[in-house]
């Protein structure tokens, strides 16, 4: 008797559980699926209350109509060399900077760590003016230069990297240079690999807000060659007279599945990434 | 996990993530991989202004994005392709605001277009900088006369006698309404206050505590205020400018009471300031108010979303009719190496029949010379939409009297105030109040 | 003989120097450059009208009420936020913590709202938001709990743009703790199993200290990212209504093309007071976390 009661109550909590959990992802998920709803809708469902939630013949054309408002393709592939450009970049000069910071010791080693901060605390809102004038100096206003530059040194990226090649017990390091290891290599057989789920955390974060990035590139760029999707998309809305959600929604979606992609792949590092997982 | 049928461009996406998630082990070789994908993108940029050969590029900003931003794309083709010597590259930079933004630090930068398109509230701003081309001299060489152009738009086009801009898409605030929801509750399209009150609290359908349908709306913006502080005979600034001439006449109490009475019977839905002119616009085609106003370029938009008999008519009288103006205008650049090229597509748009007239033919600005009202096009059109005429007509109220260097700053308090007003129901008395002292600092400066 | 120990010398400058060209280039110049331009009167397009006024711009800044008012909406914003999403995100990921298929699909699906820009999903929030037709209104009238008038009123806008932040950024900061949860070893709680320690105890004593490193982390992230809030807020309110959602790189930003001097006095304080908290955080918690 009393076995089934308390099966039967487990079961009923699990139940709950997951009910609840799927409440919590409906909350969630709800935005994005509002999205790929409406980029799907006809002109006259975007407007309807209550809302069309499923639209009743699904207008594919859409995406193609979103596609033709610009030069797409360019838009594109400005998007992605630059957010590749600044990933690749800010790998080059984090983890050298990172691996020194975690593990040498040199004078105003705080200082130079306090500007690093510094950086990750200064928003693109009140630096993009003589960021501007400073790129327009150096005569680069019209190249993809000015979205990539500025992002050289990720000090995200530096912070958290640091964090985790302190973890990196010294003893291993000990154990390698006994074995006549440079620097160099250490770094590449042991602190990379080992700091392999914070580097494609990194790369993520750093894609999803590169790719997503609408602010900079506006005030960065004077022509459509050297914009990015995001601008595109931006384009697509009205002036005056009533927007056409369906054809921005199919914009973003458009926008979005590249990070779907990209977090498919990286999801699982992420998750890793914050483990940290020296060896014991 | 793997994705089968993938395009050419997740393809590509996928080795971009690979060169990024596996940036650990590639280190530092990786970086002199991607070096050349900027590069050759700068060339390809050098390469636009080196393929155009002989001719002269033009540089033009614009605000405007799209249908109406694809009028102004087709009007730069077709000025392209009649002129072989002159390239005009018209970009598009964000709104308004934004693209005031940009013109800054470009002038300051030396990276500045050669034309600009300009709202017209930032024209004195930009004049004052002395970073726009007196057109004066070049209007005389090409034997125009300032007269040529529709009167009720050029107030914002000189400054201490310089003539530093021209009307191009500009627009004034109208009323538009739903007939067919006045017809069935027998009421008359108002032309005053006081029959405008009526009608939007006749058209309120109200159950339990939700309005399902009001009577007015209008956009979140100044426009709206300002047009009615002039109906009932205050004036923005003084005619000084050193202060503003609706706060101690009593008339800012007028507006924002009357607007504040509506509001309190569901006779006027004010909506949140993000995004207000699409969420009223949606509202006014659904039929769930019967009465908005709203900025004439909305004419085209509405024409074609809605379902019902759907009319134009002036904003309706206080103590007379007056309407600002809105919009933007256009301007050339003092620092522009190419004066030349950039007047003749000033001259071109401004008065060639393929030029500015096919763009107000289709995107439903006003018409903004003399020339343009009186073509044969224009004249059809109205027989046509006769609600395009009102608008035009209206213009013979046109009063602008926020014009102003520190409009742009002055602005930005008004807009605290109206919120104060109309969201948190403030008082109006004190809430001006501190504005008028807001702008009174501004202005001394 | 003794390049060694100079290259050994010089070799962590060289390691950070392409690092600190980045950010002296895009940071410290820029910073100094505000610096410079909150002296001013400045007339960026016209320098020849620019003028030196001294400290007047902060002068200007300390007597005006609408610069208090950003700064307080600005604390209010990062304390809500802040807490809110520790939390939650604390909550949520002791109960995904469990490794299951199905929590797994969960903790995907509450990423989400993190990679998807906020300018795709705001509008989808104002409408969510709309005190008449709005979704949010419609239920909680028939949970007969009274309507809000969310971003419409100055009384509640700003805690609506806190739940959309907080909405936001939930899924990042669980799936951080989900993993710090994870790396603790089985070995610890068994002793505690052993010792008949209460789950509340348990919680208290081993995890949330085991944690702390992620902990302390999450919190100067989010600290800064939320001191630095402005996507958010310019698209779903414009500072509005009535300045209840103004925050200060907002309201730095609302000056840039009318009175770019002032705006930079603001940007100059707006650092100092992130430069002093990251300071005090780093002093005061620094100690108290648990190194593992």
């Amino acid at each position: 008797m009393n076995t089934l009661d308390s099966s039967y109550f487990n079961w009923l909590k699990s139940a709950v559980g997951i009910a609840f959990k799927i409440v919590i992802l409906a909350v969630f998920i709800f935005p994005f699926l509002w999205m790929i709803s409406t980029s799907l809708q006809t002109f006259r469902e975007t407007l309807a209350f209550p809302p069309t939630w499923i639209p009743a013949v699904p207008q594919w054309g859409n995406f193609a109509e979103a596609m033709r408002a610009g030069p797409f393709l360019t838009y594109a592939k400005n998007s992605l060399i630059i957010t590749v450009s600044i990933i690749v970049i800010q790998f080059a000069v984090m983890i050298p900077a990172a691996y020194a910071f975690a593990k040498y010791r040199f004078a105003l080693k705080n200082v130079l760590f306090g500007l690093v901060l510094l950086a990750f605390m200064i928003p693109g809102q009140i630096t993009f003016i003589p960021v501007y004038l400073m790129m327009a100096d150096m005569d680069l206003i019209h190249t993809l230069w000015p979205q990539i530059i500025p992002f050289m040194s990720n000090a995200f990226g530096i912070f958290l990297l640091r964090q985790y090649f302190m973890q990196i017990p010294e003893e291993i390091i000990e154990a390698a240079r006994l074995d006549n290891a440079g620097e160099w290599k250490l770094v590449r057989k042991i602190m990379i690999p080992m700091a392999k789920p914070a580097l494609a955390t990194i790369a993520l974060f750093s894609f999803v807000s590169h790719w997503n990035e609408y602010f900079w590139p506006l005030v960065m760029t004077n022509s459509a060659s050297i914009r990015p999707l995001t601008l595109g998309i931006s384009m697509l809305r009205e002036t005056e007279g009533i927007s056409n959600w369906h054809i921005i929604m199919a914009g973003n979606v458009v926008l979005v599945i590249p990070i779907l992609i990209v977090y498919l792949f990286c999801s699982k590092q992420i998750v890793k990434a914050f483990v940290y997982s020296g060896i014991k | 996990m793997k994705n089968k049928g993938v395009l050419l461009l997740t393809l590509t996406l996928v080795l971009g993530l690979l060169a990024g998630c596996g940036g650990g082990s590639g280190g530092g070789n990786a970086g002199s991989g991607a070096k050349g994908d900027p590069a050759s993108a700068n060339s390809a940029g050098t390469a636009d202004a080196a393929a155009s050969g002989g001719k002269t590029t033009v540089q033009f900003w614009h605000s405007l994005g799209g249908k109406n931003g694809e009028y102004m794309d087709a009007l730069i083709q077709r000025f392209n392709e009649s002129h072989n010597d002159i390239e005009v590259v018209g970009t598009y930079q964000g709104g308004y605001d934004e693209t005031v933004t940009k013109l800054q630090q470009a002038v300051a930068s030396d990276t500045a277009p050669d034309v600009t398109m300009l709202e017209r509230a930032y024209v004195q701003m930009f004049a004052d900088s002395e970073v726009l081309e007196d057109l004066a001299p070049y209007l005389k060489g090409s034997g125009i006369s300032a007269d040529d152009f529709t009167a009720g738009l050029m107030g914002h086009s000189y400054f201490n006698d310089q003539l530093v801009s021209l009307p191009l898409n500009r627009s004034t605030p109208i009323l538009h309404v739903n007939k067919t929801l006045l017809d069935e509750q027998g009421l008359k399209v108002p032309t005053t206050w006081e029959e405008l009150k009526n009608a939007a609290n006749a058209l309120v359908v109200k159950e339990g505590n939700e309005y399902k349908r009001y009577g007015l709306t209008m956009p979140y913006d100044t426009w709206y205020p300002i047009a009615m502080i002039s109906q009932s005979g205050g004036r923005f600034f003084n005619e000084e400018s050193t202060s503003v001439g609706f706060v101690d006449n009593g008339v800012g109490q007028e507006v924002f009471g009357y607007l504040k009475e509506l509001q309190g019977t569901g006779a006027l839905y004010y909506p949140p300031a993000q995004d207000s002119g699409n969420i009223v616009n949606s509202m006014f085609v659904e039929g769930k108010v019967g009465m908005m106003f709203q900025s004439t370029g909305s004419i085209g938009g509405l024409s074609s979303s809605v379902d019902f008999d759907y009319v134009t008519a002036f904003l309706p009288k206080n103590d007379q009719f007056a309407n600002p103006t809105g919009g933007a205008n256009v301007a050339m650049l003092a620092g522009s190496k190419n004066k030349e090229a950039a007047w003749e597509f000033i001259r071109w748009m401004e008065t060639d029949p393929q030029g500015g007239l096919q763009f107000i033919l289709q995107s439903g600005y006003l018409p903004f010379t003399k020339q343009m009202v009186e073509s044969a096009e224009m004249k059809e059109l109205w027989a046509k939409e006769p609600n395009r005429k009102v608008a035009y007509d209206q213009l013979q109220y046109a009063v602008d009297t926020n014009m102003d260097v520190a409009w742009p700053e002055v602005m930005h308090e008004f807009f605290s105030a109206i919120e104060a007003i109309m969201y948190d129901s403030k008082d109006i008395a004190a809430t001006l109040d501190t504005f008028k002292k807001e702008a009174e600092r501004i202005l001394a400066e | 003989m003794n390049r060694k120990p100079i290259w050994e010398a010089l070799r962590p400058y060289v390691l950070i120097a392409p690092a600190m060209a980045g950010i002296g280039m895009f940071v410290v110049y820029p910073v100094i450059y505000l610096v410079y331009l909150s002296f001013h009167k400045y007339n960026l397009m016209n320098k020849a009208k620019s003028k030196f006024i001294g400290w007047d711009n902060f002068t200007q800044l300390l007597t005006r009420g609408d610069f208090y008012k950003a700064l307080g909406n600005t604390a209010v914003y990062t304390l809500g936020v802040v807490v809110l999403t520790m939390l939650l995100s604390l909550l949520i990921a002791v109960w995904l913590n469990k490794k299951t298929r199905f929590n797994a699909v969960v903790q995907a699906g509450i990423f989400t709202p993190h990679i998807v820009s906020i300018v795709s999903v705001a509008f989808v929030w104002m409408w969510l938001m709309e005190p008449d037709q709005g979704v949010l209104n419609f239920v909680l009238r028939s949970l007969g709990i009274p309507a809000s008038d969310w971003l419409q009123s100055s009384k509640t806008a700003m805690i609506s743009v806190i739940i959309v932040s907080v909405w936001q950024s939930i899924g990042y900061y669980a799936l951080i703790i989900v993993a710090a949860l994870q790396s603790i070893s089985p070995s610890i709680y068994e002793a505690a199993a052993l010792d008949n320690a209460s789950r509340f105890k348990v919680f208290t004593k081993i995890t949330l200290p085991l944690i702390s490193p992620q902990l302390f982390f999450i919190l100067i992230i989010m600290t800064i990212g939320s001191f630095k809030v402005f996507d958010t807020v310019k698209i779903m309110t414009g500072g509005g209504p009535n300045g209840a959602t103004d925050t200060l790189v907002y309201y730095i930003y609302g000056f840039r093309t009318t009175n770019i001097g002032y705006s930079a006095a603001t940007s100059v304080v707006l650092m100092l007071i992130i430069g002093l908290l990251t300071f005090v955080y780093f002093r005061l918690l620094a100690r108290k976390v648990h190194y593992q």
